[in-house]
């Protein structure tokens, strides 16, 4: 610097003419020395410091406008799971109805018919018991009545001499054992072989 | 460390040096110096790691000045109006700000804070008042911005100039009257014994730095609402 030192610090009154308040020189060099300040902060400082403020701000917008669409898809998802959940549940609901009715007629169906066959079943059982019954009785009479006679014979110890009487007597009086008058048809033949 | 005895300290005397007819005060230009040198290092060191992620203390810092010169600026004038007030009003304020925190440390003798001086805060003044009334007329016309200076009625000209005028002497004064009256409470406190001087230093020194920060702030926000009512359209 080509400065020529001329007072020291005891020496300023008298040359700065005693009044701080006027400015000298050194106005001119702090002048300069601030634009020079502003010039370095100006181009080199400020405006990098504002981009990363604004890229700053704009990947925080962009953050939460991410934020919100996920948000949005989550919940439209949601939304569409519900309704076809809903759906769903409506279908079945339909379906097991059906089955439920559909379930109700096959059965129905099936204990009619199952009902018809036990009554011809039982229908058929009692004809052949009743059949049964009724040849059993014949057999029975015919027997009672052969039976009687030959008792009757060891009895009398001859063979008597009416003895078409005699069976007669024997059929009449089990004819009126019989309730009905039906079975003396049923019975006649049975007796009639013998 | 030596003790200043109260008449050791002079008032608003520098050691200088004559240059081209000029005198400099060498003291409040190398105070100068190493402010703006904090200033610009500091600006560098964020520039060098600038990051849109997690920034770094010093990044915080001037983002969260940046952010509230901005926020002043928007206020206002509004960005578009005027975006150089930003950097402007930033650059006022880091280096005020630096050069009356220099009053913090025990070199009053040597490196006083250089707003205590009125070559620079005239100095920021001129420049600021300058490019107010610049801005105004190139925003609203010559013509128009001449002529706002005689409303609401004709004969406020004179007062309106008057206020003109005064607004870069006040704002030069402003500052430098309280960074300058910090340096002569300091000169008051170094006459008291030793034993108890470390005590008021002290209290003065952190309300030094209070004072200092306020007055940056004034200075840089002044310099907003001068640039707003220049180019404001409704005028005063």
């Amino acid at each position: 610097m080509d400065l020529r030192f001329l007072t020291a610090a005891e020496g300023g009154e008298e040359e700065g003419g005693g009044n701080f308040l006027v400015p000298n020189g050194t106005f001119i060099f702090e002048l300069l020395a601030f634009l020079v300040i502003l010039f370095i902060l100006g181009y080199f400082v400020v405006p990098p410091i504002q981009r990363a403020m604004r890229q700053r701000q704009e990947m925080i917008e962009k953050g939460i406008e991410d934020a919100r669409q996920a948000r949005e898809r989550a919940e439209a998802a949601q939304r569409a799971y519900r309704e076809e959940l809903d759906e769903a549940r409506a279908e079945g609901a339909k379906i097991r109805e059906k089955a439920r009715a559909e379930a109700d007629r096959l059965a129905g169906g099936k204990r009619e018919q199952a009902q018809q066959v036990v009554a011809g079943l039982h229908e058929q059982g009692e004809e052949e018991l009743h059949s049964q019954r009724d040849q059993a009785a014949r057999e029975l009479r015919a027997q009672v009545g052969t039976l009687a006679l030959t008792l009757t014979e060891r009895i009398l110890g001859s063979t008597t001499a009416d003895d078409e009487r005699l069976r007669e007597t024997i059929d009449s009086f089990l004819r009126d054992l019989e309730p009905e008058p039906a079975d003396e048809s049923s019975a006649a033949p049975g007796s009639g072989s013998l | 460390m030596r003790i200043l005895a109260a008449e050791e300290i002079e008032i608003g005397v520098h050691p200088t040096a004559t240059f081209l007819g000029l005198t400099f005060n060498l003291d409040t230009m190398l105070a100068t110096v190493i402010a703006g040198a904090v200033v610009v290092g500091l600006g560098l060191f964020v520039r060098s790691r600038v990051t849109a992620g997690v920034p770094n203390g010093a990044q915080l810092f001037m983002e969260g000045v940046n952010a509230q010169v901005r926020r002043q600026v928007e206020e206002s004038i509004g960005i578009k109006t005027a975006p150089f007030v930003i950097p402007l009003a930033l650059t006022l304020f880091l280096f005020i700000l630096a050069a009356n925190w220099l009053a913090v440390f025990p070199s009053e003798h040597y490196v006083p804070p250089p707003t205590a001086d009125v070559n620079l805060t005239f100095a920021l003044a001129l420049l600021v008042i300058v490019l107010v009334h610049v801005t105004g007329i190139r925003k609203r016309g010559a013509g128009t911005y001449i002529k706002h200076f005689a409303q609401p009625y004709w004969w406020l000209f004179p007062l309106n100039i008057i206020e003109e005028l005064a607004k870069p002497v006040s704002l030069a004064l402003r500052l430098f009257g309280n960074i300058f009256s910090g340096g002569i409470i300091i000169s008051l406190i170094v006459g008291l014994p030793a034993y108890v001087l470390w005590a008021p230093t002290a209290t003065w020194k952190l309300f030094d730095l209070f004072i200092g920060l306020i007055q940056a702030f004034i200075f840089a926000l002044l310099t907003v609402l001068y640039f707003g009512s220049a180019t404001s359209e409704e005028g005063h």
